[in-house]
Parts: C-alpha cells; structure tokens; sequence
C-alpha cells in the first residue's frame, strides 16, 4: 500500500510526536498501513528515530553564561563593551574605518589641535604637555601608538570579548613603559558602567 | 505592585518575570535568561558550528531581547517564540555575513564519539551518523533550523511554525520534505537501508562540550 502525501505527513507527524513522548514504535504505526519497516514510510521513520538519537544538546561554559548574566543585570562593568558587540556589523563597520582613519591620523594630533582653535580654549596644561611631548617623539613610536589605537578600534569592531580589550590596554602599557625615556602622560581612558 | 525585594526570581512564573522585566527589573530578566541560555546556545552552536560564534550570537540575542522587552506583547507569541525569531534574524544576517553553513563541528563530534578498540556495530553506527550529521550541513537553512527545533528542542509542529512563521500544516509538509530529502541523500552516500537505533537512551547524548 502506497501513501498519498497527507497520509505520510499524518504518520510522521504522529511518530514524531510518540518520539518526543518516549513511546514511539514505528512498527506499530507502520502495521495501521500494512507497511514493513523497509518501504519508503518505514525508512523515514528510522530516519526521525536515528536524528531523535543523534542531535546531542550541546551546553555552554558555565563561565560564558555567568558572565553574560553579570553584563545583562548590571553587574559587570564593561557593559559598554556588551552594548557595543550588539551594534550592528554595518555600523561596527563604519566604527573600524573611522577608528582606523583616526589612529593613522594620531601623530597629527597636535597639528590638529592648530587648525581646531576650539581645542585650544580648553585649559588642559596637562594634556597640552601630553600632546607636545607625544609630537616630539621619535616618528616611530608616533606610529606604534596610532597602530596600537587602531587595533583597538578593530577589536571592538570584530566583537571579541572583553579579554581581547584587557590584552590589548596591556600590551599598550607594555608598549609605554619599554621607552622609558619617552614615557607620556597620556590621559588614561576608563571605561565605565 | 511587589517590591524588588520582595520577589522571589527562583519560582516566579514567566509571567511575572516577564511583566518585572518590562518595569525595568534587571533580574527578573535575568532569570528569563537563565531559562533560556542553554536553548539559544544550542541553536547557535548548531547553526554556526563554532564556540565563538555561538556566545557572539546569544550575547546578542539577550541584550537585544533586554533592550526591547518593553515592546514584547505576551498575547501575541510565547517568550520563547519571540527569542527564536530574534535569534533567526540574526542567523539569517550572520549566513549572509559569513556565507557559511556548517551545523556542528563535524570533526570534533566524530572524533569524540569513535571508539578505535569497539565492537564493529557500535564503529558503524557512528559512522552513520557522521554521515547523517554532514548531510544535515548541506540543507537549506530553513530545514536545518527546522530540524533542531523538532530533535533538540522538541517543539511541536504549532510551536514551530510559530517561531517559522508558518501554518501547523506548511510545518508538517516541510518536515516530510526534509527527512525525504535526507533520506534520499544518505541513500546517494551508499548508507542504507537505516536500521533502528531506539534503545540508545538520549541523556546519554548531551554533552558539555565547553566546560
């Protein structure tokens, strides 16, 4: 006896549901048409009875789900890290160019400060030193320093983890204090809640 | 109105998270999530096959879901339903992104699975199911999805097509299509007839593969 589609859907339908009910018997479905388990409606039914049986679940790290718990109620600091993996890709995109223009652009910072009068107005001796000294180091360093906040921009654009920021602000310090005579008081960036 | 101190998160119905949460009750969402997490990472990690990924993808899921609880209308679709239609888009958008389609990560489910030194059925059956897995990587999206959620998440053929946005009735077609479609290939493959497997208990199935 062949079934016609509605009476193979109703069948899988039915056997499904006793899978999941843990009482499925496909012999005993397949009996109500007269089929044995090798025709074409037996062998679908061990297909389902063989995917019911081999899709293991698969379970996150407790660390992961702890983790996301804190960010989600508050109790994690880098929440602005979790909102920032949310943006969209295109938008991440965007940030990444941008970012990218504004490192390579980092060694200019103190020509900028020129052509932006406003920048000036601000009463910053400190960071105006900041500036002067970072524009009087050696271009290379210049450099590594707009690399270095460049690939920071990057990793926040890729939507890694917040280890990958604390690998990264480490390698930065690392960066900083192995030219010990060309430390600068760069005003330390907090990330907060 | 109860005051956050005096609810009890741990055996609070749905309900009540759910309407605590839309005042703005951070753990109340919270507990929503712990409900939650493990299904949604079970998704991702199926449809994108890999660890990384699959946190990415549920990280924002809940934050989205965190963000706009405040729109969610219990009337209209089950919590559930409304976090798998979140975690659909942006599968669909992380495809499109990716053009990758792997369901698990093949290699590693085989290897952890195969015994060198056992008896010669239980090396054939994993056999099988590694082709049964690959076959599983080359379905349309849509019917990959189906899949898990009818043998992972066993949902039924209304909660489905819920979440799929489909009739009870398409949900039963696709499925037959999906396991017609399988079957057909395995048989291309040269593994056939398929025997029953019934006996293997499913517990004995989960694994923690992240811890």
């Amino acid at each position: 006896m062949n079934l016609n589609e509605v009476q193979m859907q109703n069948l899988l339908a039915e056997h499904i549901e006793a899978l999941i009910a843990g009482k499925a018997d496909a012999e005993a479905l397949l009996a109500n048409y007269a089929l044995p388990l090798e025709s074409r409606a037996g062998q679908l039914l061990l297909l389902a009875e063989r995917l019911f049986v081999g899709m293991p679940e698969i379970k996150p790290s407790s660390e992961f789900v702890a983790r996301l718990h804190d960010e989600l109620v508050g109790a994690s600091p880098l929440t602005i890290l979790a909102r920032l993996r949310q943006i969209q890709s295109e938008i991440q995109g965007l940030g990444l160019g941008l970012g990218a223009l504004q490192g390579l652009q980092l060694p200019n910072l103190a020509s900028l400060q020129e052509i932006i009068p406003n920048l000036q107005l601000k009463s910053n001796l400190q960071l105006d030193r900041s500036i002067d000294r970072f524009r009087h180091m050696p271009r290379y360093y210049q450099l590594a320093a707009g690399l270095t906040l460049t690939a920071g921009v990057v990793l926040f654009a890729s939507r890694r983890t917040r280890e990958s920021l604390s690998a990264l602000l480490a390698a930065a310090q690392q960066q900083y204090q192995a030219g010990e005579e060309h430390v600068v008081d760069v005003p330390s960036v907090e990330i907060s809640a | 109105m109860s005051s956050y101190n005096e609810r009890d998160y741990a055996i609070a119905s749905e309900t009540d998270l759910i309407g605590w949460a839309r005042e703005g009750d951070k753990q109340a969402f919270g507990e929503l999530y712990q409900q939650y997490v493990n299904r949604i990472y079970n998704y991702f990690y199926y449809r994108t096959g890999n660890q990384p990924d699959a946190e990415d993808l549920t990280t924002r899921v809940f934050m989205r879901a965190m963000a706009h609880i405040s729109n969610y209308d219990e009337r209209g679709v089950p919590f559930s339903a409304w976090l798998y239609r979140i975690a659909h888009n942006l599968i669909a958008n992380w495809h499109r992104d990716n053009s990758r389609r792997k369901v698990i990560p093949l290699d590693d489910y085989v290897t952890s699975h195969l015994q060198p030194d056992a008896p010669e059925a239980i090396v054939e059956q994993n056999e099988e199911e590694a082709h049964l897995l690959d076959s599983i990587r080359y379905l349309p999206e849509e019917r990959q999805q189906l899949l898990f959620l009818k043998f992972v998440e066993r949902l039924s053929n209304a909660e489905i097509g819920t979440i799929m946005n489909r009739t009870e009735g398409a949900i039963k077609s696709l499925y037959h299509r999906t396991l017609s479609s399988l079957h057909d290939d395995l048989m291309a493959r040269g593994i056939g007839p398929i025997k029953s497997v019934l006996g293997r208990k499913r517990s004995q199935r989960t694994k923690n593969n992240h811890e």
